[in-house]
């Protein structure tokens, strides 16, 4: 399925996935299958960017966005993406 | 090519008098500037056994090299001093306009000794220096001040000022500018000392240009960098620091109930950056040479009385909002106000008032102390009368106004127990139990525990650094390379103080290469990235060692008990804690260090450190 993606607040994956939306072929139905499919299949920095390595589980400070919208975190294994959906994995860890 | 960096304003407070001085090329060369020169500089005006508030105790102020130039990012500047707070080193770095309106103005620095006689603000313009008296100034909040002397001096000039804390001398009162943008240069308690200078304001205003060698060379590097970075740094643009409340509190690294609990995940989306766009965010606010705009201007459905003000940033939406359990973004958004406009650190004093509501909760202070406030976990309204009380010094206030650890030793029994500080300084809003390395950072910092010295943490969740040997992104709960980790990340903050260089630039991918490149464009300099580590590292440790003429050993590098050994286990952290005297010990032989921290004789010696009288 033919989706969208950008990441915001990953300055190491901006050389692979660089500002704006890129397009990318999604294998699952769901945000938990998109986000394994990229810690599966992405570059090291993918991973190391996803993972929460103290903990073996997808980073909890990663927050997303459909189609500009927020998505709850308990709504990630649900929430079915259907082709054209732009996918927003935001991860704001600056601090100040 | 106009005049050379590192032209000082010395001005003598107590008789009036006021010379220029530049610093040496050499000793440029060694620290660059900021506030590893303001520290150098501390080393030629006052000797080791002034006290903070003392007449003879330098107040400095400190732009850096590239301030207000065309480097992306550049509009910094920072105050420094010894700190009221802590008795040791301290500094403070702050955005907005200030420090580039001093380098138009002809300025590079400022030192402040003795004391004026009367309440009096000092003024920079059209190449003139005058001390006018601030008679109607003083009891004036910081936003009103910055008003009245616009009024008198004209919109243009930029005001940095203390707010009716500093002039009380409450131990934690900030040096604030941009009025109600209210940018603050707070921690560390440095607008104490200008109050007990007399020094209400100083202002600026200046004509001329920032001096550079290649200017051409400089807005091409803009050009080039100025899309990545602000691509990278979208996050910030979008939701600023406030986009971290909910991420944070994911991971256990945002303090709630006085650093007692892991979990407040409703609380932390009631007060989200998400939550601040949605409802009350007005537009954004840029400092001097910056395209992201991580400041917010909010305003709207809050309070009748606030039309637009500057929005709480991150730190102040977990010390005054989660850690006292106050999940309602108005009334975060009205108390951040307050505390701006009394000019007083939000950390420090969310910090107090959290400590205080357990105190009470606990039955060691009652309404009796309180002059009959009722102090609840999460009362928004019972906190802002005890905020009034701090800034004004008054009853239980007074107390509080002093600092966590000194008012937790006074009050005694168990009330140390709920001091959340090191050295009489708050924790800031980021947690070792959920960052391990934050644990060294806040013990070992030159100046009292600030995520800011180090910003250790993006190096265990986002960020890589192939130049100083951070290939990949770190472990947070490991112990083991945190220490090197931690000093290399000390070193290159220091540098970047040095530089009064905004640290979102490590997130926006600029790189040691592209810092030396701007400073020999600016200054002509060829310096190359060993030469720039080494001037963070010599600035730490010339730091150090003004502290450790201060007293300063092992016995002040510590943590307090609650985030060593109380495990939040409901949260994003787990049940870990930080193995703090493991890397501890590290963290002393990768510095260079005896056991007792103390910067060994040879370390010194490689630095080019040489102390007398300290």
């Amino acid at each position: 399925m033919d989706i969208s993606i950008e990441f915001i607040g990953f300055p190491i994956l901006y050389d692979i996935f660089p500002e704006g939306p890129s397009p990318y072929a999604c294998d699952g139905n769901t945000v938990t299958q998109l986000l394994d499919q990229l810690i599966a299949k992405g570059d090291k920095l993918v991973r190391e960017s996803l993972l929460d390595p103290g903990m073996g589980l997808i980073d909890p400070a990663i927050q997303i966005m459909i189609n500009g919208k927020f998505l709850e975190k308990e709504k990630f294994r649900k929430r079915k993406l259907d082709k054209g959906d732009s996918v927003t994995v935001v991860r704001l860890l600056a601090g100040g | 090519m106009g005049r050379e960096y590192g032209k000082i304003l010395i001005v003598d407070l107590t008789d009036e008098s006021h010379r220029t001085m530049q610093v040496p090329q050499e000793v440029l060369k060694k620290f660059i500037g900021g506030a590893g020169l303001a520290a150098y500089l501390y080393t030629l005006y006052a000797t080791r056994d002034v006290p903070p508030l003392d007449p003879a105790s330098p107040f400095i102020i400190m732009t850096g090299p590239l301030t207000g130039t065309p480097v992306l990012l550049s509009g910094r500047h920072g105050v420094a001093g010894r700190s009221p707070l802590t008795g040791f080193w301290g500094e403070a770095s702050v955005g907005g306009h200030w420090g580039r309106e001093l380098r138009k103005a002809g300025l590079d620095g400022m030192i402040l000794l003795g004391k004026a006689r009367r309440p009096v603000y000092l003024a920079i313009r059209d190449g003139r220096f005058e001390i006018l008296d601030a008679a109607r100034l003083w009891g004036k909040d910081c936003f009103e001040t910055d008003s009245l002397i616009k009024e008198e001096q004209g919109k243009g000039v930029q005001v940095c000022s203390i707010g009716p804390a500093g002039e009380k001398m409450v131990r934690f009162a900030g040096v604030f500018t941009d009025g109600s943008h209210a940018r603050a240069a707070a921690r560390c308690g440095l607008g104490a000392l200008l109050g007990s200078k007399n020094v209400k304001a100083i202002v600026v205003r200046g004509d001329g240009e920032v001096p550079v060698i290649d200017a051409t060379s400089l807005r091409e590097s803009a050009k080039e960098l100025a899309p990545a970075l602000t691509g990278k740094l979208k996050g910030m643009s979008a939701f600023g620091t406030p986009g971290l409340v909910v991420p944070c509190e994911a991971l256990g690294d945002l303090p709630i109930r006085n650093w007692s609990r892991g979990k407040w995940t409703e609380g932390a989306q009631k007060l989200s950056g998400q939550e601040m766009n949605e409802k009350y965010l007005k537009k954004q606010f840029f400092c001097a040479g910056c395209p992201v705009g991580c400041g917010r201007t909010v305003g709207g459905r809050i309070d009748p009385a606030l039309e637009e003000t500057g929005g709480p940033e991150y730190e102040t939406l977990a010390m005054l909002g989660s850690n006292c359990l106050i999940d309602d973004l108005p009334s975060v958004i009205r108390l951040n106000e307050l505390v701006n406009r009394l000019g007083m650190d939000s950390i420090e004093t969310g910090a107090v008032i959290a400590f205080a509501m357990e105190l009470f909760e606990k039955g060691l202070i009652g309404r009796k102390e309180l002059g009959g406030l009722e102090l609840q976990w999460g009362d928004a309204d019972a906190a802002e009368t005890l905020i009034r009380m701090v800034a004004g010094r008054e009853g239980f206030g007074d107390l509080l106004a002093e600092g966590l650890k000194v008012a937790a030793e006074k009050l005694g029994k168990m009330a140390y127990e709920y001091a959340v500080q090191a050295n009489n300084m708050a924790l800031p809003a980021h947690d070792p139990r959920a960052y391990a390395s934050l644990a060294l950072t806040y013990s070992t910092s030159d100046h009292g525990p600030s995520h800011t010295s180090a910003f250790s943490f993006w190096f265990e969740r986002s960020l890589i650094f192939p130049e100083l040997g951070l290939n990949s992104v770190a472990d947070r709960f490991q112990s083991e390379g945190k220490a090197g980790m931690v000093v290399k990340a000390q070193n290159v903050m220091n540098l970047w103080e040095n530089l009064a260089l905004c640290k979102f630039t490590f997130l926006g991918g600029v790189q040691l290469h592209d810092v030396g490149r701007w400073l020999k464009d600016v200054t002509g300099w060829e310096l190359s990235i060993r030469d720039l580590i080494d001037v963070g590292e010599r600035s730490f440790n010339l730091k150090r060692q003004l502290n450790v003429g201060w007293g300063m050993s092992r016995k002040n590098d510590t943590l307090p008990l609650r985030v060593v050994t109380h495990r939040l286990s409901d949260g994003g952290a787990g049940d870990h804690l930080p193995p703090f005297n493991i890397m501890l010990a590290d963290y002393y032989e990768d510095r260079g260090w005896s056991e007792e921290g103390i910067p060994a004789e040879k370390t010194l010696k490689r630095l080019g450190i040489y102390l007398d009288g300290h």
